[in-house]
Order: C-alpha cells, then structure tokens, then sequence
C-alpha cells in the first residue's frame, strides 16, 4: 500500500465530511412534532383530556422551569417540512406556520389569538441531532401557569 | 613481618618485565638489596613466569595465519559498514510526504472556505451560529432566549405585558 497516496486521500475524506456536517447539509426529509404544552403546578384536571408529557421532556422542563407538571394538549406531526409555508393549528387559540429557508434553516411562527407573536429561525442541525425548541410563555387565563410550544424531530 | 603495599608488587612485577624506566629500575634495584620481602617476592614472580612459559599448552589454530587473519579483517570491515536501510535512507526523503500532505491540505482549505461562501444564512455578528434568529411583530412582549448544548434545547421565552 502506497501510505503518501492513502494518508492524504483520508485526510480529505475525514475533513469533508466535517465540512458537510458543519455546513449543515440536510439531504433528506424534516418532519418534525409540535405539542402544545400547559405547564402547571395543580393536580390534573378531570375534565380535561390531557396527556402525560414522556419522561424525557418532563426532565428537561423541570430543570428550565419552576411548574411541578407538564400535560399535553394536543401533539401534530407536521409532515415534510418544505419551503413552502404549512400552518399547524394546535388549538383554537395556537396556530404554528412552519418553512424551510434553505437545507440548514426552518422558520417557525407562532400565531396567538390569529396574531403573529414571533418568526423563529432554528438551525435544522440541531433538530436533527434530536434537540428541542421550546417556546413557552405565561397563560393568559391562569395566573402562574403557562404554555408551551414544543418543536421536535417526529419519530419514523 | 612487614608486607609489601600492592604499588609495590606491583612495580615489581613491572620490573621483573622489564618495563620500568631507568630511573625506576634503579629504585627498585636498591629497594631489592634493602628488602628481603621485596627480594623473596621478586624470586616468586620469576619461578611463576618460568612455570608459566615453559608449560603453558600451546593451542593451534587450524587455519592458516593469513586466513585468520583475513577472518578478522572482513568482520571488522562489517562492523563498520551502514546498514542496508541505513544506506538507503535519503537525508531529504521527508520531502516525499511533503507534496502529497501539502495538496491535501490545499484541498481542505479550499473546502472549508468554499464552505463559509456558500449559500444560506451567516450568524449575525455577536451571535451564536446556534442561535435562534427571533423576530418579535408585537410591541407589548419581550422575549429572552438561550441554547443550551447540553440539556439539547433552544428555549424562547416570551413575555407579554
């Protein structure tokens, strides 16, 4: 084996592949989850169909925030994420509009009451390394709780 | 009985071969009429050498002289020859990688700034390239965001007034 031609030739493979991963290449389809969060420190209530958020989550909110529990609204999977805008409505008063930038950006907007609240751009390196993007805020109706958004790559 | 220091059996020794200098032999010489230890021991050395030379085995080498001779010669010349890979060894052979790394490098360079120019969005100056972009229509909330790598979550937060 001829180590001068070899040595080299790995050397440029190694780095190519870092350069692409670094550039944030995304060859395939984005799909991604929104769940619709309502952050509380009250027991559940029994006249509401929510649903336990996994474990994961849970842990991971707990360690941002102060509620004790975290229910699930609603969940929607949103199907190849393109570049053209799909909107998501997650309840009567949330609304999520989702596009794809370029192969390394989304951009997600959050509509309340039919008003845009915020356009976020979120790197999709990071969704697809199985990160989170969590938007939340105070609930308007009850005081000291709150809602979030939570964007996720959806399972095959 | 007094007994004879090493230096002096030995010079005596040297005086029984013959390898004193004059100045020496003549010191000796007098030490031998002074001393009879000295004179007791210098006969002992004598009768061993006599023994020695006139009993010693003679051992033969079954080879002629000039070829045991030669034997010696070519292995010293051995010795002293470079080794095969040594000899082979070019002082300036690194240069033989330096060609093939250096092109590579040149690619990886090209790569890695091809990759800064190309298309798509360029984190803002002073923010982090795994930040979130936010872009807030309304006027009344406020909004704090953070990423973080460890716990894998790109957290915004957003406050209404």
């Amino acid at each position: 084996m001829n180590y001068r031609i070899a040595v080299p030739i790995l050397i440029c493979l190694c780095w190519l592949e870092m350069v692409l991963e670094s550039a944030g290449a995304q060859t395939g389809e984005l799909r991604l989850k929104a769940q619709l969060i309502w952050a509380t420190d009250d027991d559940k209530p029994k006249d509401k169909q929510l649903k336990e958020v996994d474990a994961e989550l849970t842990n991971k909110l707990r360690r941002f925030y102060k509620w004790k529990n975290y229910w699930e609204v609603s969940c929607r999977e949103t199907g190849p994420v393109t570049s053209n805008s799909q909107k998501h409505r997650l309840s009567p008063k949330c609304e999520t509009e989702l596009k794809k930038i370029d192969d390394s950006t989304v951009e997600v907007k959050l509509y309340g009451e039919g008003k845009l609240v915020k356009t976020i751009r979120q790197p999709i390196k990071l969704l697809l390394r199985g990160e989170f993007l969590v938007l939340g805020g105070d609930d308007k109706e009850k005081y000291d709780d709150a809602w979030f958004v939570v964007f996720s790559l959806a399972k095959p | 009985m007094k007994i004879i220091d090493f230096d002096t059996q030995l010079r005596l020794q040297s005086y029984l071969d013959g390898e004193l200098d004059p100045a020496q032999a003549k010191e000796m010489a007098e030490l031998l009429a002074k001393d009879s230890q000295a004179h007791l021991l210098l006969q002992e050395l004598k009768a061993t050498s006599v023994l020695l030379s006139g009993n010693e085995p003679a051992l033969r080498v079954p080879e002629s002289r000039e070829f045991y001779w030669s034997k010696i010669a070519r292995a010293i010349a051995h010795e002293m020859a470079p080794a095969p890979h040594e000899r082979r060894r070019d002082p300036i052979s690194w240069l033989g990688w330096l060609v093939p790394v250096s092109a590579a490098g040149l690619v990886v360079l090209m790569l890695s700034v091809g990759g800064q120019f190309g298309s798509g969005p360029h984190p803002r100056a002073g923010t982090s390239a795994e930040a979130p972009e936010i872009d807030s229509p309304l006027d009344d909330t406020s909004v704090m965001s953070f990423h973080s790598a460890t716990e894998g979550m790109t957290v915004v937060w957003i406050s209404s007034y």
